[in-house]
Order: structure tokens, then sequence, then C-alpha cells
């Protein structure tokens, strides 16, 4: 008893567009209608995704068809660590590594060891070490082994991959429109019937508005994307001879930011900055904010039409994969989708809050430049919740979680410490052993780092041989 | 910064005990004195005699062997709790420790029986429950260690006398240095500046100080309420019972591996079974039924003869403003009264030692690590009270004034939205963190008759006959699986734990007098 839902509508294009339409396809029974109508502009803003995913996005990329035989031989996709912000505020350098959960010493989370000892986390991140030095290989599966606590994801161009998933497209079931809206027609915000250019008419139980910052669809039902920033974004492009570390390299200036991403045969380089100070002819505003509901009516908006953050971390590509997971949860059953949407309003809000948490953590210094882009970022990272986290952390090296939040608690731990954050106690369980075992704990784990990174592989020639093998299997 | 060096446990009852079980376990190599004190005269109210398994955790971390302790507590395996009459008269269903089948194409496997029940398949969910079907034939052993087979899917806790556990641990910790005082607190002294409890006095005349006092002392809150006037935060208009009358009887029957919650018409009535006895209550509304006979329902429905004579407790669901207030922490029911309905007070009590353990205080007692104390524990106590909740409303019975009360009650938002979306889709929504996680909702909401409209669609995409097929095996293999598991009473013995006493024997002179 599925009530009347039968047609959905994605709506837009680029990576939002793309990404939604395969994973309807490749979710949903073939009992549904599932019509992609491209709107040209809607990726106008699709490099702001960054260039760089999580490892969750992992599977997530391998059900829609993006699989690592297709990104390493169909795009230039290559490696992503983490982020290394090389000079951060105040002169700070650190790696923003993923890393899987770090060892538990006698039960005691490592952090309480590290400030036991003073020591550093970065020489004890094999992820971290690795990113420095630029290699990389695969973690194997052996526990035993410490590279397998290395965790990876890509880096990429949006439009590249968004192109390759619409050439599978014709594959599916899903029907493709592309000629432009000439209408849409509401009722009580509900779109009824959309009209295109080229005469199809089309009846929607459901609208998926991936327009990016268009919003066509979500804003004729009254969604209001509230801008709290507006920010200027430049890209520079670079070909290159060879692939470079596997990981971005984040850098701030007075005016902003900039983050190069090293892909197989270009290097990208996106420069934010305050709209003031534009970077350039090419530049473009762009406003960070985020819509106050994302589903209203039968209207749901996914990726950028929803909600802008900075790419500082993969969070812009991770609010893009949770829409989407979100939207196939509550896929609505009949015309009455109140369940639903209440439900995907509270989820969305939820990880835009946990979101913007994590890009505050990074953002909030007290020792910013005093120039508009570093003001105006210190007042968006007056998050709720954030405050919390980091007085728990300075104080004793506390990791306060909400619920199924987004970023784990490596990731956290790792920011804290980058962005100078230092407990001022430790949990008083490490006592259990000696001070003098605790500081042999942390030299330990850094010395069996420091052994393993320099026997990876350079990253370049991993992935060349990567690709030459995986060109291989695929001829054979 | 000035360390702890001295803590004071006021109180020697569940909470008190496992508190300097833990502390003293933890914090071995860093020379507190640790100094617990109970008054033999003041009776305990040993809460919750069923647990959860999170227990199994506790125990481990202080190097307990299950066997010497199961011996010791006449403790039993438990492997879900049977709710009797909660959505109809008549109904019953088992809430298990574990996740119903088998996690098949990234979806909730109830979604896939959902499709299935909707296609006229009769089968209950509760048969691709392993530990469903072993609670339901009095079977159990101990998880399957390899996590793809069906029979390893599951958690089990106890089922155990916590007046023994309490005297289990008692042990543990003397044997640890921890000094037990016998006494009664008469007097407390408070600082002028700080307002800290500086001291207590006992009705001896001694006088005991420290850096750091947890208030074990049960209701009275002693320290928490007495001395430091913290508050109540009252949840009687959710969850208004605020009476209980308890009393063990003889064992009867099959020894089963659960305990039993049957619902009346004023309240609802336990049934644990342990080694040596079975422990029984009526938690009632007195609004609704007088002591006399809440305790005559009691004694009328005893499955053996009663062995001691019926106790009364009065309490009032809710929480303590903050837990943790000044230099005092409140563990067990000082800090918050819920109704032993899903045998969560002992699992609270847990929650409260880890989290003091975790945020361990200097002298200065930091304002950081009281607010994220309470923080936690206030989100503890409020999930726990919505589960609680979910009991009475998702109920189809209007036989008595107090399910008419219920099945008009406003509910939370929370638990509103869950419910709907559960109803409209059987979807779940989700929280990280509290004790009880999706299977736990699912048991509750579908043996209380609240049958979601439909399901997922994802679960469309895949074949019918296909998804029939898999779920028949899974059925299968778990029926197979709890064929081959042995009953409980025969477990305990090959395994080393059932205890060395005989049967509690009613010995009441009236009883022994008689031909």
């Amino acid at each position: 008893m599925h009530g009347p839902v039968r047609t959905l509508l994605v709506h837009g294009g680029g990576l939002a567009g793309a990404f939604t339409a395969m994973s309807l396809a490749k979710t949903l029974g073939e009992g549904l209608r599932i019509i992609y109508a491209r709107q040209d502009d809607a990726a106008a803003l699709d490099f702001f995704y960054g260039h760089a995913t999580a490892p969750s996005a992992y599977e997530f990329l391998r059900t829609l068809g993006l699989d690592e035989p297709s990104l390493f031989t169909r795009t230039a996709s290559s490696f992503s660590l983490g982020a290394h912000f090389k000079t951060w505020l105040a002169g700070r350098s650190w790696v923003q590594c993923h890393h899987l959960p770090l060892p538990l010493p006698g039960g005691v989370p490592l952090i309480h060891h590290l400030t036991r000892s003073q020591a550093p986390v970065e020489p004890v991140l094999v992820s971290a070490q690795a990113a420095l030095r630029g290699g990389f290989a695969h973690p194997p599966g052996d526990a035993a082994n410490p590279w397998s606590r290395a965790e990876y994801g890509y880096q990429f161009s949006p439009s590249e991959w968004a192109d390759h998933l619409e050439r599978l497209l014709p594959e599916t079931q899903i029907e493709l429109v592309s000629s432009p809206v000439r209408r849409l027609s509401t009722d009580k915000q509900r779109i009824t019937q959309v009209e295109f250019e080229s005469g199809d008419i089309i009846a929607p139980d459901l609208v998926i508005d991936c327009s990016g910052p268009l919003r066509t669809c979500i804003q004729a039902v009254g969604g209001a994307f509230q801008v709290t920033h507006d920010v200027s974004a430049r890209l520079d492009m670079t070909r290159c001879q060879q692939l470079g570390p596997p990981c971005r390299i984040i850098e701030a200036s007075q005016r902003g930011w900039s983050a190069r991403a090293h892909l197989r045969d270009r290097e990208i380089v996106l420069f934010v900055t305050d709209p003031e100070s534009s970077s350039g002819p090419d530049a473009r505003k762009i406003g960070l904010g985020q819509i106050d509901a994302a589903w209203v009516g039968n209207c749901v908006a996914i990726g950028h039409a929803s909600f802008i953050t900075e790419p500082l971390s993969p969070a812009p590509m991770m609010m893009l994969q949770a829409d989407i997971e979100r939207l196939l949860d509550l896929i609505p059953l009949g015309e009455d989708m109140s369940v639903e949407r209440q439900e995907f309003n509270r989820r969305f809000l939820e990880n835009v809050s946990h979101t913007q948490m994590f890009q505050g953590a990074i953002l909030t210094s007290p020792d910013h430049p005093q120039t508009p882009y570093w003001q105006h970022a210190q007042t968006r990272s007056a998050v709720k919740g954030l405050e919390r986290k980091v007085r728990q952390f300075e104080n004793r090296g506390i990791l306060v979680k909400y619920d199924l939040e987004p970023f784990n608690d490596e990731d956290w731990l790792i920011a804290h410490l980058g962005m100078g954050r230092r407990p001022k106690s430790y949990d008083r369980q490490v006592e259990a052993i000696s001070a003098e075992q605790s500081v042999a704990l942390c030299r330990d784990l850094a010395s069996t780092v420091a052994k393993l990174v320099p026997r990876l592989p350079p990253h370049h020639l991993y992935v060349t041989n990567l690709v030459r093998y995986l060109k291989k299997q695929q001829h054979a | 910064m000035d360390r702890i060096s001295k803590i004071c446990i006021l109180g020697g009852g569940t909470a008190g005990w496992m508190t300097a079980a833990a502390l003293c376990n933890k914090f071995k190599t860093l020379g507190l004195e640790i100094e617990l004190v109970e008054s033999d005269q003041i009776g305990t109210v040993g809460v919750g005699e069923a647990t959860l398994p999170h227990i199994r955790f506790f125990n481990q971390v202080l190097g307990i062997d299950e066997r010497t302790f199961m011996k010791a507590t006449e403790a039993t395996f438990k492997l879900g709790i049977e709710f009797c009459d909660w959505g109809k008269l008549g109904d019953h269903y088992i809430h298990p420790f574990g996740d119903y089948g088998l996690p098949m194409h990234g979806l909730d496997f109830h979604q896939l029986w959902l499709r299935l029940h909707q296609e006229k398949d009769v089968s209950r969910l509760d048969d691709y429950s392993y530990p469903i079907l072993a609670a339901e034939e009095g079977r159990f052993q101990l998880p399957e260690s390899d996590i793809n087979k069906i029979g390893s899917n599951f958690g089990y806790a106890y089922q155990f006398d916590s007046s023994l556990y309490a005297r289990f641990l008692r042990n543990y910790c003397e044997a640890r240095a921890v000094c037990r005082t016998e006494g009664r607190v008469i007097s407390h002294s408070l600082d002028s500046e700080s307002g800290h409890v500086e001291s207590i006095q006992l009705e001896d005349g001694r006088t005991i100080e420290a850096d750091l006092f947890v208030d074990c002392s049960g209701f009275r809150g002693v320290l928490i309420e007495q001395a430091l006037e913290t508050g109540y935060e009252s949840w009687d208009h959710w969850l208004p019972c605020d009476r209980a009358v308890a009393v063990p009887c003889e064992a009867k029957g099959k020894l089963v591996p659960y305990t039993r919650a049957t619902a009346r018409k004023a309240g609802w009535q336990w049934r644990i079974p342990l080694q040596h006895r079975t422990g029984n209550g009526h938690v009632y509304w007195s609004e609704f039924i007088s002591d006399d006979e809440a305790t005559h329902q009691l004694m009328s429905t005893l499955e053996g003869e009663a062995i001691a004579e019926p106790k009364q407790l009065f309490f009032k669901t809710g929480r303590r403003r903050k837990f943790w207030n000044k230099n005092v922490v409140s563990i067990g029911l000082s800090g918050g009264f819920l109704e032993p309905l899903e045998s969560t007070s002992i699992h609270l009590i847990q929650e409260g030692i880890t989290a003091l353990i975790e945020l361990f205080p200097d002298q200065d007692m930091s304002p950081l690590d009281i607010e994220e104390y309470n923080d936690r524990m206030t989100l503890n106590f409020e999930r726990v009270r919505d589960f609680l909740l979910l009991h009475y409303v998702a109920t189809q019975r209007d036989d008595s004034d107090m399910w008419r009360y219920f099945r008009s009650m406003a509910l939370p938002d929370s638990l509103q939205e869950k419910i709907s979306a559960w109803i409209s889709r059987g979807y779940i929504l989700k929280y990280e963190f509290g004790v009880f996680l999706p299977p736990s909702w699912v048991a509750v909401m579908l043996g209380q008759n609240l049958m979601p409209q439909a399901y997922d669609p994802r679960v469309d995409r895949f074949d019918l006959a296909e998804l029939r097929q898999d779920l028949a095996r899974i059925k299968s293999e778990t029926a197979r699986a709890v064929r081959q598991t042995p009953p409980q009473a025969d477990f305990l013995k090959t395994y080393g734990a059932a205890s060395m006493s005989s049967p509690l024997k009613a010995s009441r002179p009236d009883l022994q007098m008689r031909p």
C-alpha cells in the first residue's frame, strides 16, 4: 500500500543532481518513475563542494558506480589522507588526517597519556605522517600492521564525477529531460505540475531540487535560504606532470584561505576571501548559509540548494551524501508527507548544526587576523554546542559527543590539538601506570609510525601502478 | 592543583558498594582513601534485581569471575523481559537483548519482515530472534563467538539477589582497603564559604571528613537533598506510579531466563526468577488502588508460597535537579527514580559511576566537570523515561482509570514523533546515546500492537520470492540454533554457575505449624 507516490522528479544538475538521480535508481524498485530534468547553471557552484571526500564516501560512491576502478581509470581522482593545514591561524600547522580510532592504553583514551606526557599527537598519527611525506598505499586489513589505522577519501574534480555519472545514467531506468523549465504550477506548497520548454509536462509526486544556488523549485514552494555571510571564491587550475601528495594543502592569509588539491593531471587551488577584497575577475560571490526547512510541501532541497558551507574540511561532500541518504531513508509513500518532512527537516538541521560545529572548530581562534574575512568567520562559528565541546576539551580532554555526528572522535581530537587547544588536565585513570611509562608509551607509538611511513611508496608511483594494473584488468 | 585524597560513600546498598568497588579498582594506584558509611539498622531498597547486559562489562572491569559471582548472588541468566497484558489483556511479548534477524541489503531487518507480513506471511518477527525463542523455551547458552552465526547476535544480563550482590562487592572492596564504617548519620557541616559538605557526624559521635561525598543513601538523599537542598524534578505526570509492594516467594516450575512484567489495572507486577527463589513486586498508582488491595493482588498471584512479609515502598518518579552538586555526587535512588519496568536502576547507577570516573574531580570541583556530569546523566534519565512511557501509552487497554489516563495523555513531542514515524512506515527515529537502541523500540511498539501501515519502499527493489527464501532460511536456522541450546538449569550446572544453596522455603511459623 504505497499510496500514490509514483513519480519522482530530480530537477537540477551537477554533482547533486547526478548523485541524487543515480542513488534513487540504485535503491528504489522498478515501480517508481524517476525523471531527471537537467538544468543549466545548476552546477555553477559545484567547485565549492571542495575537492576532497571523507572516508565515509567510499561505500556511498561504490553503490553509485563510482568504485575505485572507475575513479582511477575514468577520472583523474587521487587519494586523500586529509588536509594539511600548512600555515593556519597564528602560524599553526597540522594535518587534519583521517584515522581509525586511536589506541586506548589501559582502557583510557590516548589523549590523556599525551596530555600527561606533554607529547604531541601528530607523530603517532600514521596517516598524518604519510600525508606529510607524500606516501600512500591501501591500508591492509591486518590490524597488527599500524598502517591499517589509516583511512582515506579521495581528491577529485566535482565536474568530472558528475560527467562520469551522467554517462552511466542512460543505462538505468531514469528518464532524462534536457529542456529548461517553462513553468512550475504550485498549489499550497505543492508543486503540482512542471512544464518544460520542449512541451513535456510532468505532474510529480515528489520534486528533488538539486539546482544548487538557483533553488528553482524549493523557492517556488516557499523555502527561504538565509545567507549568513558572503564570501568570494575563485579557482586556479594548473596542469601537472606528476601527482602531488595524498592530501589537500590549506593555507590561511590575511584575506581568507586557499586549498590546493592534487589530482593526477592537475592541481586545483581554491581561494576563499571576503567579497570586498575579491580576488580577480573570475571570482564568484557565494552566500554561505542554510535553508530554514529543506523539505517544504512535496519538494526536497539537496546539496547547495539547502546548505552552503566552506570546503575547509570534506564537510560539503559529507553533507551532500547525508542529504541523499536522509532522502532515501524517507522516500514518501503517499501524498501526506508530514511524517517524512518533519523527520527529514529534523535530521537536516541536526546535520547542519554538527557540520557547523566542526567547521567552527577550525575557524574559531582568539588570535585571528583583524580583517573582514576572519572577523566574519568568528561570528559564524558561534554555533550552539561548540562552546561546550571546546570547554570540555580544554578542561581535561573530554570529547563531548552529540547524537550521530558526522565527524568522529579522531577528527575532533586532531582539530582541537591542531588549533592549539590543550587540555588543562587529564583523566586520572592514566595514573594506573607511571609517568615514565606514559612517556615511553607515546614514544613507542611514534617510533612505530616513524619506522613504517618511509616504507610507503610515493603517492604518484602508487597511483600510476594502480592505474596500470586496473587498465590491464579491464582488458583481460 | 589539589588532588582529592579522601572519598566518603554514604550508604551501602547496591549503589554504594558498586561505586566503592569501581572507584577502588580504577584508582587503586592513586592512594585514595575510600570510606563507606552504612547502617545495618537502615534497610536497603535493593533496586532492580534484574539487570541489563552492560552489567557484564562492569563486572569484567572489576575482574570478577562470572561463575563465582553467579553462585554468590543466586544469579540466573536473562535474555530479555516478557511483557504480559500491556497492549491488551491476553497479549504477551518478549523484549530481547539483541537484534532481529541478520542485517541484509543495508536495510533494517524488520522492514523486510514487514513486507512479507503485508504479503500475508504469518511468521512473527520474533521467529527471527534467537534470544526470544530461547527465552520462550527456557533455554540458554553464552553467545557464539563467531559473529556470522545465528546465536551470536544477542546480549544477556542477569537476575540476581541485589543484597547478595552488595555483599559480594563489599567483600571485594574490603579486600582492597575500602574502609567500612557502621553508623547512622545524624548531622553534617557545610563549609561556610563554598557550601561544600565538610564532614558528616555519626550517631556515636564520630566525624567523617572527606573531599568528595558520594550520596548513595537512597530516596532520602541525606546529603544531596537534606544537606544541600538540591531540589527534585518530578516526572509523576508522565509516570505516576508512586508505590510498590515487594515479596519473595518459593520458585516453582522451569527456571526461565527472563523477567516478567505483567500489566495490572493500576500498575504492573514483576516476577524475577533467581536460583533459590522468585522475586515479585507490584508497582502501582496509589490514586487508583489502595495499599491493601495492591498487596492482595500481589499475594494472590504468587506462583509459590511467600517466604517473607511483603515490603512496602514509596517513591516519586523524577530526578535530582543536579545529580552532582558542589562536592556531593548522588548515585542510585538519591539521584532519581524510574520504575524498574525495563531493569534500568542498576544500569543508571553504572552510568553514574562511569561518568564520575571519567570526570573525577580535584578538590576545586571544577564547575565544568559538574556541568558535564549533570548533562550526561540528565540525558540518560530522560531517554529511559521516554522509553518507559512508551509502554504505558502504546496500549489499547481502557479497562481501568489508569489505562484511560494514559490513553488520553498528550505525549512529549519527541515520543509522539517516534510513534508516528513508526506507525506510518516502520521508521525508527534513532539516537546514539541512551541505553535503548532501535531494536528495543521495535520490540515494544510491535509487541504492543503498533503495526506499521507500510514499509520502507527500498524493500521493493528485492525479488519477493528470494526475500521469502532468505527469511525462511534465517528462521529455520534460528529455530535449529535454539533446539541445540540447553535448558537454563542444565547450562547453569555444566557451566559451573549453579549455587550450592537449596531453594528457599516458606518458613513463617504459621505455615510450619500446618499439619
